[in-house]
């Protein structure tokens, strides 16, 4: 009965996953075409780019503090997108609705702040986050292709890190 | 220039869409690198789905639309041939060498794969993380979004070499 029960969560949980690329990819799309987040306001496939958007929107907001005159993609009036406000409020909603908002510490704290920083520069000189790479490509860019494999590289050259370090602290255990 | 209306349906329409991805990727723990990540050190081919249904959804609303509107640049290939798509500030001249684009995809691509993975998930995985009271992904932000100021303010203007 248990097992019943866990599979059709599982089932559950896997529609839930194609559902949400599904409609991200959607949204991402449609935002560009009905929207106006597209020519000739900003870039093509610029519907969504966590990286992009949120350089957008701190940009904007250190320019109109600072009197700084710094870059954005999007130049509708000087106006910022909001996806990533859209996205932060949209997470705490549900999960404070589900009552999974919980305050959990951190034990490396110095590891989070450099990974943000180097992500958030690598992004940039790619042009894109993970997310706007797949865009890319569905909108049948090539160096998209070859900024998402050397992604893939990357995620497969630091899970190997990861399993080595693993490997040798269950070896230190074991010894 | 752009008018009041339009100003007013980008803001209004990313929130709205900035909220129900939030929405979704937090129900679902959606996240872009994970996958790859998973499939590596545990061959689950769980997370990989999201962003297979996201290029499936999106090549499908682009080509529903160069059908029923005018989609002048799509698929981009054909039209731009191997260039990129604008928006890497560093590659805003699009007048150079294809293999000076190439160098940085490649650079930015291996720099987003490494780093993603030590933080534990792509930016919209810390994002909402963030949202759902994880400390460590609320430095990470800091450092995100710090590093954008900083890249645009200060590494930019110096190595605009393309």
């Amino acid at each position: 009965m248990t097992e019943q029960k866990e599979r059709k969560r599982i089932i559950k949980h896997s529609y839930l996953i194609i559902i949400a690329g599904l409609v991200t990819g959607l949204i991402a799309a449609l935002l560009q075409i009905t929207a106006g987040v597209g020519p000739p306001n900003a870039p093509v496939a610029y519907g969504i780019c966590i990286a992009c958007h949120g350089r957008d929107l701190i940009n904007w907001i250190v320019n109109a503090i600072g009197g700084t005159n710094l870059g954005y993609g999007t130049l509708v009036a000087g106006v910022p997108v909001l996806t990533v406000v859209g996205i932060v409020a949209g997470a705490f909603i549900s999960s404070t609705k589900n009552k999974e908002f919980k305050f959990r510490t951190t034990k490396n704290p110095g590891v989070s702040f450099v990974c943000g920083f180097a992500v958030m520069a690598s992004a940039l000189i790619l042009g894109a986050c993970p997310l706007r790479a797949v865009l890319r490509v569905a909108y049948g860019d090539a160096i998209a292709v070859v900024g998402f494999i050397a992604i893939s590289v990357g995620v497969v050259i630091s899970a190997a890190v990861i399993k080595v370090n693993a490997r040798r602290a269950i070896n230190r255990e074991v010894t | 220039m752009a008018t009041t209306e339009v100003v007013v349906s980008i803001l209004v329409s990313t929130l709205i869409g900035g909220i129900i991805i939030g929405y979704l990727s937090q129900r679902s723990r959606m996240c872009f690198v994970g996958g790859v990540r998973d499939y590596v050190l545990v061959k689950d081919t769980h997370l990989l789905k999201a962003p297979l249904a996201f290029l499936i959804g999106a090549v499908v609303v682009f080509a529903i639309a160069s059908l029923v509107a005018s989609m002048p640049t799509w698929p981009w290939f054909i039209t731009k041939s191997l260039m990129p798509i604008p928006g890497a500030p560093l590659a805003a001249n699009a007048a150079v060498p294809i293999y000076n684009h190439i160098i940085l995809a490649i650079i930015g691509g291996l720099g987003i794969g490494i780093f993603a993975v030590f933080a534990g998930g792509c930016p919209l995985r810390q994002h909402v993380m963030a949202s759902e009271g994880d400390k460590s992904s609320m430095l990470y932000l800091l450092g995100f979004y710090i590093a954008a100021v900083v890249f645009m303010a200060f590494i930019l203007p110096n190595i605009q070499i393309f």
